[in-house]
């Protein structure tokens, strides 16, 4: 079982803080990726057998992440969600499975998340 | 004839169905009564109505007008050509009469002078021969006698008959001429007449029941009895289903159900016996009624009476039961014309009797309705009449042959050597014991030889012997020889003395009767002959066979003296035995009186024996036997004495002269007549044009009245109105004014007549006079505004043409309205209106109209910009909703649907489309207008597309604010991660992260806070989060205008505020007075590179140590920016540059 986990986030600082959250969790991130773009090259290059789960950003600098998104949810990578916006009404319809967790996230709610993610596959 | 036609009365139950036709005639004072008649009329009567009113040719009838007021049904006058209608009053029109044929109305023209017309007679007999029993008349006011010949044509063909009450009429001539005929069959108040009528044809269309016509069979014989006793005329021996219908019929009229009823009536009621009376003698007859029968007449009868007329003799004719007298004047002409085709003189007597004088005088007069006339061949018509348009007369030469005289065939003594007996249709109502007595009596009539003429239904039964058929298909008869038995048993006769003693005494015991029989045999059969004679020798009664003492008169013109009658040498006896009888109240006798007749003489004895009662009985006694005459007793007699000869011829002499002189007296008698006649057709003309006078004065009293009314009204109206209006004639002079006028122009009463030029005027100028000048010449009405001389008061002065009846401009109008107020309300109205309009038009607000059932809008310029609609598309909905993307039309139709239901105002907010492809948002504010047929929105809208785009950027504004502060918030949290890592003791990790917050805080500070801008300015950047390390202006900042993508305010400013930290700490800020710091940027080709220069001797090398959170902060930074970072560190300087790449940057 892998416990490498996507991150997808543009503000830095908030990308460290989520690195550490999910490394003190006990996975190892990939990333932080701070564009779609650079998200889909990272996701082509490990494939997503690869990823444990995905930790994603909604808007980043070059768009909404909903492209990498599509394929990750596609691929049956668990996803949590990690965003700002107040309406998530969208998220919810677009990836029913997904998890939300809105920013800003307590650690404990991402490492719960996060744990979520693996043991319910 | 005595007839009751069969025929006509079946044709009137079919009739029934139809609608009844009332004709009304009515001349002077017509027009009350027709008031009086027509108001109480309650629709539907079901009854037609025709007035014929004596009318003024020369005058137009306000007739109608004036009776449509009064009455409820429709008046109409009549143009011809209508058909009648129930419930419709048709009045005839002046200068015309009128006729009715197949129910439809026809003008006709009068042929006759004004006087000698009879329109309502005319009408009448239309009438009746097209509506038959359906047809009603009622005879109203007025004088003279029009009507009354039309009623018994009504009456002959089973209508009814009304006529108002004389007493109660204003002019009596008309209705008391109609009662007078007795042929009336109600005669009431005028009110009261159509309520009758009404009642009668209910009646009628009921019809009686079998078992009243029983009961009134019942009764025929107590109703003849009465009749007898009433009259005089005995119609026992009449056929009963003829009586009983026509009393049936009186019945009906009276309005009695039982047999019982009517005879109770007629015993009391005179009059009633009169009117059925009439009613039984209904009279139809007309020229050669069955002409083919005449025809055999002619050449079976006529012709040979005429070859075979002795030259010195007359023919004699008897006609009775006459009639109206066509029948005779048939006889007349065809005697007429036989002699003057055989070249023979005209010697023809005719007699025709009837006992209806009404008829006679009909028969007499010889004028007839035009229509009779088709039934004469077409020579006997030009020959023997004289037309007169409407009607026709008999030639005088044929009147001349008739002697029309009153008799009963029943009752009087007929006629004797008759050559001709025409008796048509009158035995057909007599019943077998009647006919048995009659055809005797014709026999004794007609001389042996002459002819019967009988109707086609009559037969002379079983008389046979009597007489002999000719043409039995023709009823034609000639009389079998023998000697005429004269009948002085009449079959009527000898009732006169019992029925007074009836009357006198009750009823008589049978035995009696058969006592006076036994006694009347008798003196008939075994006594000798006798004769009762008055004082005067007029001869009462007579017994036996007389006729060989006297000569029996052929007619009863004669006279019956009994000296003038007896034969020679009886005549010179009876006088003087009379006289002597009666001088001396003792019997007389007259012994060896010698009775020469033709054939002979007769030796008598004459006795006279007075009865006491003045009355003498003469008794004759044949003294020997009858000495046939011979040669010798011619001789006896020549020798007889000379004295009675003398007296004889002087006798003759005398009668001559008498004959003469009678003859001479009857001529000056004639001239009298025709003098008189024509007096009284002057009279009647004047008659007739008094009452068409009193008719158009009648009418002109009901206009002077209406005049009167109206003339008031407009008095009032004069003096009421506001409106100043003064009348002007062709003149300008001043007709009338009204009150309010008088505060224009000063007019007094006396003013009328002035010129209004010299009439003082309150207004300024002189134009309303040239107006009305060129009004009253023709011009066309003029409108104009008019001050008064001060100004203060305005109106609106209209000149209109002054129009007479007849359509003619004569003079002028002015019709002045005082508009001050209302100008001075116009005014505000403007004034109210403008700022409105600057309102509407200053906040853009368009206004619309719409109207739902049609989908029509109505919108004024503003809207039609604001919804980008064309002219062309102003007019409906339809176009600007397909401006309207389909979402917000749903909105406008669900918003316009709960408008019109009333379930509020209509307020909608939506986009449109407009042409150069922007969108536009709009709000409709609306609301139903209150009692609108067809229903109509009207509103307001408004365009709010700032508002809107203001809502909708303040919505972005508020998403990006929250997403921002969240982002915010995570930095915030992460850089509390990332520095809890470095920090151990609390209050130096507290400070570092509150100054950095601070940091962050100023730097945000610039951002704009409405976000218009995404720019943020380097220098400002740079200032901003240096500030509160420069307080001192120590450090430079130099660079060109930049402006950086917002995105790169927080990690800029972390990086300064680090770099500032450290300086601050360990740098060229660490002493209060350096100046070593400086920073500065520049645009090159990789990207802006911004350089931080630190000179200050307190800088050292740094040691090389693992990298503090401040540096890590730094890394990241630059790395978020997507820069690159130098750094050198030397002593006494700390130099760093960053190279951002050109996406930072906003291009202005």
């Amino acid at each position: 079982m892998s416990d490498v986990v996507l991150l997808v986030e543009d503000e830095l600082f908030i990308a460290m803080d989520l690195q550490m959250t999910i490394e003190d969790a006990g996975f190892s991130v990939e990333g932080p990726c701070t564009s779609v773009s650079e998200a889909q090259d990272r996701i082509d290059r490990l494939g997503s057998a690869a990823l444990a789960a995905a930790l994603l950003d909604v808007r980043l600098s070059d768009g909404i992440v909903f492209p990498a998104a599509d394929r990750l949810y596609a691929d049956g990578v668990p996803l949590i969600f990690h965003s700002g916006h107040a309406d998530d009404g969208e998220l919810r319809r677009r990836y029913p499975k997904a998890q939300i967790c809105p920013k800003p996230s307590a650690p404990a709610d991402l490492t719960a998340a996060l744990h979520h993610c693996v043991q319910g596959g | 004839m005595h007839n009751v036609v069969q025929a006509q009365e079946s044709a009137a139950a079919p009739a029934t169905a139809a609608v009844p036709v009332v004709g009304i005639g009515a001349s002077a004072g017509g027009l009350e009564a027709l008031r009086e008649m027509l108001a109480p009329a309650r629709l539907p009567t079901g009854l037609a109505f025709v007035v014929v009113q004596h009318l003024d040719p020369n005058h137009e009838s306000m007739l109608a007008e004036l009776l449509d007021r009064t009455t409820g049904l429709r008046v109409l006058q009549c143009a011809g050509g209508e058909r009648i209608a129930a419930d419709t009053v048709h009045i005839i029109p002046p200068g015309h009469g009128l006729a009715i044929r197949e129910g439809r109305l026809e003008l006709t023209d009068f042929q006759q002078p004004r006087g000698l017309r009879r329109p309502i007679d005319d009408f009448f007999q239309s009438l009746a021969v097209d509506q038959q029993a359906n047809a009603a008349c009622v005879i109203l006011s007025g004088t003279g006698a029009d009507g009354t010949t039309g009623l018994r044509a009504i009456k002959e063909n089973g209508g009814v008959c009304l006529v108002q009450q004389p007493e109660s009429a204003r002019y009596d001539g008309m209705p008391l001429s109609a009662v007078g005929t007795g042929l009336v069959d109600f005669v009431k108040p005028a009110g009261e007449i159509l309520e009758c009528i009404r009642t009668f044809f209910d009646r009628r269309q009921r019809g009686p029941g079998v078992v009243e016509a029983d009961i009134v069979a019942d009764h025929v014989d107590d109703l003849c009895h009465v009749l007898r006793n009433a009259i005089g005329h005995d119609f026992s021996g009449y056929k009963r289903s003829t009586l009983v219908r026509r009393v049936e019929r009186r019945m009906h009229v009276l309005g009695l159900d039982t047999g019982r009823a009517y005879l109770a009536r007629i015993r009391t009621d005179p009059r009633e016996c009169e009117a059925l009376f009439r009613d039984l003698l209904i009279n139809v007859t007309r020229f050669f009624r069955d002409a083919e029968a005449f025809e055999v007449l002619r050449t079976r009868a006529i012709e040979p009476l005429m070859r075979q007329r002795t030259a010195d003799e007359d023919i004699r004719v008897w006609i009775p039961a006459c009639s109206s007298g066509e029948e005779a004047y048939t006889i007349a002409m065809l005697f007429a014309e036989a002699a003057r085709l055989s070249g023979q003189p005209l010697a023809v007597q005719i007699f025709a009797t009837d006992i209806d004088e009404q008829m006679l005088a009909i028969a007499r007069e010889g004028t007839y309705p035009a229509s009779a006339l088709a039934d004469l061949p077409a020579e006997l018509r030009d020959r023997y009449t004289i037309l007169h348009a409407e009607r026709f007369t008999m030639s005088s030469a044929i009147r001349d042959m008739i002697r029309f005289s009153s008799h009963s065939l029943v009752k009087d003594p007929p006629f004797s050597r008759i050559d001709l007996l025409s008796c048509r249709n009158l035995l057909i109502y007599f019943d077998d014991r009647l006919q048995q007595s009659v055809v005797p009596l014709l026999h004794y009539s007609v001389r042996p030889g002459g002819y019967l003429f009988l109707g086609p239904s009559e037969s002379v039964s079983r008389f046979e012997h009597l007489f002999r058929p000719i043409d039995q298909q023709a009823r034609l008869f000639e009389r079998s020889p023998g000697a005429p038995s004269y009948p002085i048993d009449l079959p009527g006769g000898g009732r006169e003395r019992p029925l007074r003693r009836e009357r006198d005494g009750g009823v008589e015991p049978p035995t009696l009767v058969n006592e006076r029989l036994a006694v009347r045999r008798l003196v008939e059969r075994y006594a000798p002959p006798s004769l009762v004679v008055d004082q005067d020798g007029a001869i009462i009664s007579a017994y036996g066979k007389l006729g060989r003492y006297f000569e029996f008169p052929v007619t009863r013109t004669g006279g019956s003296s009994a000296v003038n009658l007896a034969r020679a040498g009886l005549r010179t006896v009876i006088g003087p035995l009379l006289r002597q009888a009666r001088d001396e109240r003792r019997r007389v006798i007259a012994r060896d009186v010698k009775i020469e007749t033709d054939y002979g003489v007769q030796p008598v004895e004459v006795i006279c024996d007075p009865l006491g009662d003045g009355t003498l009985l003469c008794v004759f006694r044949d003294t020997g036997p009858f000495r046939p005459d011979d040669g010798g007793e011619l001789h006896d007699l020549e020798s007889g004495d000379d004295h009675f000869e003398a007296l004889e011829d002087e006798l003759r002499l005398t009668r001559h002269r008498l004959r003469s002189a009678i003859e001479e007296l009857e001529t000056a008698n004639e001239e009298l007549k025709s003098s008189n006649e024509e007096m009284m057709s002057m009279n009647e003309e004047l008659q007739s044009t008094n009452e068409e006078l009193s008719t158009v004065n009648d009418e002109l009293k009901s206009k002077v009245d209406q005049l009167t009314v109206a003339n008031s009204d407009l008095r009032n109206f004069y003096e009421s109105t506001d409106l100043a209006v003064v009348v002007l004639d062709a003149d300008q002079r001043v007709r009338s004014f009204t009150e309010a006028a008088t505060s224009v122009f000063p007019l007094k009463p006396a003013d009328r007549g002035r010129p209004l030029a010299d009439v003082a005027s309150r207004l300024s100028g002189s134009s309303h006079l040239d107006d009305a000048r060129a009004v009253a010449g023709g011009a066309l009405p003029i409108q104009r505004r008019v001050t008064t001389l001060d100004g203060g008061r305005v109106f609106s002065m209209r000149v209109l043409p002054y129009h007479t009846q007849s359509g003619e401009t004569d003079g002028a109008t002015l019709v002045l309205t005082e508009i001050t107020d209302a100008l001075a309300l116009e005014r505000q109205l403007a004034a109210e209106r403008e700022r409105l309009d600057l309102a509407i038009r200053a906040a853009g607000i368009g206004v619309w109209e719409y109207c739902p059932d049609s989908g029509t809008t109505v919108l004024d310029p503003t809207e039609r910009d604001l919804l980008g609609a064309g002219d062309a598309e102003m007019a409906h909905i339809d176009p600007v909703l397909s401006r309207v993307p389909p979402e917000d039309r749903a909105v406008i139709g669900a918003a316009l649907d709960r408008t019109i239901r009333g379930e509020g105002d209509f307020e909608a907010t939506f986009r449109i489309r407009r042409d150069d492809g922007a969108i536009r948002w709009v709000k409709g504010i609306g609301r139903l207008v209150a009692n609108s047929e067809p229903s109509r929105l009207v509103g307001v809208s408004i365009d709010v597309t700032p508002e809107h785009l203001l809502a909708e950027t303040r919505d972005l504004m508020l998403r990006e604010m929250n997403h921002r502060v969240k982002n915010l918030f995570a930095v915030i949290a992460g850089m509390i991660t990332i520095a809890a890592r470095s920090h151990v003791a609390v209050p130096g990790f507290a400070e570092d992260i509150r100054n950095r917050i601070a940091a962050l805080g100023r730097a945000h500070s610039l951002a704009s806070p409405a976000g218009a801008s995404q720019a943020i300015n380097l220098r400002d950047l740079v200032a901003a989060t240096l500030a509160p390390y420069d307080d001192q202006g120590r450090i430079g900042i130099e660079g060109p205008a930049l402006t950086l993508d917002r995105e790169c305010l927080s990690p800029i400013a972390l990086i300064l505020h680090e770099w500032a930290t450290n300086s601050i700490k360990y740098g060229a800020l660490s002493s209060p007075d350096a100046h070593g710091l400086t920073i500065g940027w520049r645009c090159e080709e990789g990207g802006v590179r911004v350089i931080w220069n630190e000179e200050c001797e307190r800088i050292e090398a740094p040691a090389a140590a693992k990298p503090g959170f401040g540096s890590i902060l730094v890394d990241t930074s630059v790395r978020q920016l997507r820069g690159t970072l130098t750094r050198s560190v030397e002593a006494g300087r700390f130099h760093m540059e960053i190279l951002l790449p050109h996406s930072v940057l906003i291009d202005e």
